[in-house]
């Protein structure tokens, strides 16, 4: 498995937990709360793309809504290979910090 | 309407910027983020949020557009890199030929600058003005840069349009002491000291507005100062210049090449000896320059009119006993390079600037047709590379883009080896166009950015054409075996170089005539002796009168002085005109030159006398004698027929006998048509011709001018010689045929540079040919006839264009000589032989090596 950015990380996961109401404005606002800093919102569209390009989210049309104006919302949902990735990247992570004692809050 | 919308123009905005991909969902997120906002914090942090996504994405965009596109640069820089290495005679055949041409281009540019831009420096140039002076009598006109000597007062008081006025006067030669070291200097100026303010001449030490208040006073410009001083402080040092002492108040910077004052030594108004030539107002009297800055708004054709008649107020009466009207008229400071006033009214710069322009023109045309044409060749080799290029899905654009940047690369290598040789052959240049630019003079914005634009345009000129015949190309055929490789390509090429040819016949044509025209001005007599001849230039009329025959007989005893002769004028300065009429009462008067000369002037300039005789010393003063235009003018048939006539002088029609005919003879040399003239057995003048009998100018010189001291104290010692004057107005056209050869040298070198590497690509391409032409039995000599003919062909061709315009060059050329050399058929048949006979031994030479190559070299298949 090629490694994911960590923007792709945190994006992917939002997708999960929101699991079927990930659309733009609700993952922009869940990646901003877990990571506690306010991210724009043209800054998820990118790592979006790439991950439905790795097959990891699927991109499904909804109904319009009037506060979008009448447009669409676009929503994203894991795929079983997404689930797949997320658990290759928590062990990946797991490892890395595997050992290491919490110096760094004392 | 939904008033909580983000405004539609920001939406269209974002919606151009994600142009490609869907724009629904992202419209419809910022949408609803946007609402958020609006109901956060109100409507216009809404709006500073939407316009900084915006900007964000701007941001994002640009950076990735650039970053994908420094990656294609840098293939392309690879590719044109590895192209350049492979074909590295062809490359070098291209850069040396546009940098040769780009390298002229640059020095004709900054020279024609340069001639334009004379005195613009000064910052109120547009108001500045020289006063000059129209003098009219019954003789005629002349106009003068010289005026009345006390006008600038005259300005200055009684006009308030002035803002300041100066006036200037240039002494002759005078000798300069400092120490016990002496220099003759030439460019020693008198200026009053408001002189200095019109102006913005670079002060180093002192400054205008004090400098020269005092008198005695001088100012250097740094190249003197260093010379008399080296490294003292000169301010306050004493120097002597002629009879008198100096106090040196300022230095200023050398002035540029582009001004028309050669200043070197200014020196203050007044000074221990009174000087009454440069106070008095006299209608004979105006030798001194006047400069006036006019206050902002003024009219200067209004006010012309309104000082016209201001020699009227002091000097009136004089002026109508001597039948003399002056008028002022005003000259603009910044014409007076290219469209002075006075003089002949021909302005050889001028004349300069039109050559050069075209020259230049024609030289960038001629190198930027070479890179054309070796461009196209050589992409014919490229078509495989552009195949694939759009096999690979290359657009259109970037293989246009591909290729004129390449051209682009090329012209800016051809422009380093461009500035190179303009660092290397500027020494050259400057001598023999006589002109005195330092590198520093290239370095000014206008250049380099005019530079720049050659570069630029150049690349993007000659890259053009390959680029967007190359990229239009279908990629299937670019594959295909067995097509011809040229086919319309090759038409291009055939005008491109008879284009070329055309070009330098042109400039071979038109130096070979002005060469002509040279050597026939030199080389034409001009029915008078001008060797050997030492010349007196006296400051004034007046001083020798009654007392003509002392002055002769005195400086008959300086030795080796052999004969002494005056005259009104000496041949190549201006002289007056005078109103005659063959009869007592009818009309047709006419208006020759008058020259007024004792009786040894005919025989001391070895004029011949064809009918009657020459003045003897004991004939009245009212004899004359005319030359034969004279004659023609007057309506006798022969000279002999003019001989004891009567002819009537002035208005008072006082009547004259013609002693004598003289035969025609060049007065003012070649320039300009003889004239009528007359001749006047006299006692005022003005120029004295010393006969010298020896080789020894300056010890003879000083001689001289002991004894011209004695004579006249006081007065300046003015002096030439009669054939270096008389020479210095064909310095110009000399200059001209030098550069115009060097030049068309140049054209022609970079049309055979062309030429070489399309032979040398026309054999590449027909080197299996060639092969199996010489194993089926063709000898050497017919193969490169074979590869000669059609090149010779085009070059002939071009003669055919190149004549007409050439005809026309040299017919405009030659309008500014009076008697010029005949147009020759054999310049034409032999400047076109000439271009054919490089242009053969260019081709035959690469044919040579084609044709006598082994064939199983070039037959052998893998």
């Amino acid at each position: 498995m090629k490694l994911l950015s960590r923007a792709e990380e945190y994006i992917l996961l939002s997708v999960w937990r929101l699991r079927d109401e990930a659309y733009g404005v609700s993952i922009l606002e869940q990646v901003s709360k877990v990571t506690g800093y306010q991210w724009e919102i043209g800054t998820i569209y990118m790592p979006l793309e790439k991950l439905r390009k790795k097959g990891y989210v699927d991109k499904i049309k909804g109904e319009p809504t009037p506060e979008r104006g009448g447009r669409s919302k676009f929503y994203y949902r894991l795929t079983n290979k997404g689930k797949k990735a997320l658990r290759e990247i928590r062990s990946v992570q797991e490892n890395v910090w595997e050992g290491v004692p919490n110096i760094a809050f004392d | 309407m939904d008033t909580k919308k983000p405004p539609g123009i920001f939406e269209l905005i974002l919606k151009f910027l994600v142009n490609g991909t869907e724009p629904g969902e992202m419209l419809g997120d910022y949408e609803e983020i946007y609402k958020m906002k609006v109901a956060e914090s109100g409507r216009l942090a809404g709006y500073t949020w939407y316009l900084i996504q915006i900007f964000r994405l701007l941001k994002t965009i640009i950076h990735y557009s650039v970053y994908r596109s420094v990656l294609m640069f840098r293939n392309y820089l690879k590719i044109a890199l590895r192209n350049i290495t492979k074909s590295k005679a062809f490359y070098a055949i291209n850069i040396l030929g546009l940098s040769v041409g780009m390298a002229c281009c640059i020095f004709i540019f900054q020279f024609v600058k340069m001639e334009i831009s004379y005195d613009a420096f000064h910052e109120n140039a547009d108001r500045i003005f020289l006063v000059g002076l129209i003098s009219k009598t019954e003789a005629g006109t002349e106009i003068s840069a010289g005026n009345f000597s006390p006008l600038a007062e005259e300005l200055k008081e009684g006009y308030p349009q002035v803002e300041s006025v100066g006036s200037m006067f240039r002494n002759s030669i005078r000798p300069v002491k400092y120490n016990n070291n002496m220099y003759y200097e030439s460019n020693v100026y008198r200026v009053t000291p408001e002189f200095l303010t019109i102006f913005d001449f670079p002060f180093l030490e002192g400054n205008p507005a004090t400098s020269l208040t005092r008198p005695s006073t001088v100012i250097l410009t740094e190249t003197k100062s260093l010379k008399y001083f080296g490294n003292e402080d000169p301010i306050g040092k004493s120097i002597r210049i002629g009879d008198e002492f100096f106090e040196v108040t300022g230095i200023i910077k050398d002035l540029p090449s582009n001004t028309n004052f050669k200043l070197e030594i200014i020196c203050s108004w007044k000074s221990s000896i009174e000087d009454e030539h440069l106070t008095i107002w006299h209608p004979l009297v105006t030798r001194v320059v006047t400069y006036m800055k006019l206050k902002e708004g003024i009219v200067s054709s209004k006010f012309e009119t309104r000082i016209e008649n201001s020699a009227e107020n002091h000097i009136k009466d004089l002026m109508n006993e001597m039948g003399i009207e002056c008028k002022m008229f005003l000259q603009p400071i910044k014409d007076i390079h290219l469209k002075p006033l006075w003089g002949n009214g021909t302005s050889t710069a001028l004349m300069f600037v039109y050559v050069f322009s075209a020259i230049g023109i024609f030289i960038l045309l001629i190198a930027c047709m070479n890179f054309i044409n070796l461009t196209t060749a050589r992409s014919v080799n490229r078509s495989s590379e552009v195949g694939i290029r759009k096999i690979v899905g290359a657009r259109k654009v970037q293989l246009i883009s591909q290729f004129i940047g390449e051209s682009l690369l090329i012209s800016g290598i051809s422009l380093v080896f461009a500035l190179l040789i303009v660092v290397l052959a500027l020494p050259n240049l400057n001598e023999i166009a006589q002109l005195n630019y330092g590198i520093e003079d290239f370095l000014n914005s206008e250049v380099i950015a005019a530079i720049l634009i050659l570069t630029l345009i150049i690349g993007f000129g000659a890259g053009c054409y390959p680029a967007f015949f190359l990229s239009s190309s279908r990629p299937v055929d670019t594959f295909k075996s067995g097509r011809n490789p040229d086919g319309s390509r090759a038409l291009i090429r055939k005008i491109l170089v008879v284009g070329q040819f055309a070009i330098s016949i042109t400039l071979l044509i038109s130096s070979l005539t002005v060469y002509r025209q040279l050597e026939f001005m030199k080389n034409k007599p001009l029915g008078f002796e001008r060797k050997q001849k030492l010349v007196l230039y006296l400051s004034s009329w007046g001083l020798i009168e009654e007392n003509w025959k002392t002055v002769k007989n005195e400086l008959m005893t300086v030795p080796s002085i052999n004969a002494v002769s005056m005259a009104s004028g000496v041949p190549g300065r201006f002289i007056n005109r005078l109103f005659i009429y063959p009869t007592r009462d009818g009309d047709n008067g006419m208006g020759p030159r008058i020259l007024r000369c004792d009786y040894d002037f005919i025989s001391a300039y070895n004029l011949e006398i064809i009918a009657g005789r020459s003045f003897r010393e004991d004939d009245s003063m009212d004899s004359y004698l005319i030359n034969e235009s004279a004659v023609k003018r007057l309506g006798w048939n022969t000279p002999e027929e003019a001989v004891d006539k009567p002819i009537f002088i002035g208005s008072d029609r006082e009547e004259a006998r013609i002693l004598g005919v003289v035969k025609d003879f060049h007065w003012l040399g070649l320039y300009s048509p003889i004239e009528p003239m007359i001749m006047r057995y006299s006692n005022t003048f003005r120029y004295i011709t010393l006969d010298i009998g020896t080789s020894d100018e300056s010890t003879i010189v000083n001689n001289v001018k002991a004894k011209y001291s004695e004579l006249f104290p006081g007065d300046i010692f003015d002096y030439f010689f009669v054939d270096i004057d008389f020479n210095t107005q064909y310095r110009v056209i000399e200059r001209i045929s030098e550069l115009i050869g060097i030049f068309t040298f140049v054209g022609l070198f970079i049309a055979c540079l062309g030429l070489y590497g399309l032979a040398s690509y026309t054999a590449e391409q027909k080197i299996k040919e060639i092969g199996i032409r010489k194993v089926l039995g063709s000898t050497v000599k017919e193969i490169v006839v074979l590869l000669t003919r059609e090149f010779s062909r085009w070059v002939i061709l071009a003669n055919i264009f190149a004549w007409p315009l050439a005809y026309y060059a040299a017919n405009k050329l030659l309008q500014n000589f009076a008697y010029r050399v005949e147009m020759e058929y054999h310049i034409y048949l032999l400047s076109g032989f000439i271009a054919l006979l490089v242009a053969v031994l260019t081709v035959g030479s690469q044919s040579v090596k084609a044709a006598t190559a082994d064939p199983v070299d070039s037959l052998r298949y893998e």
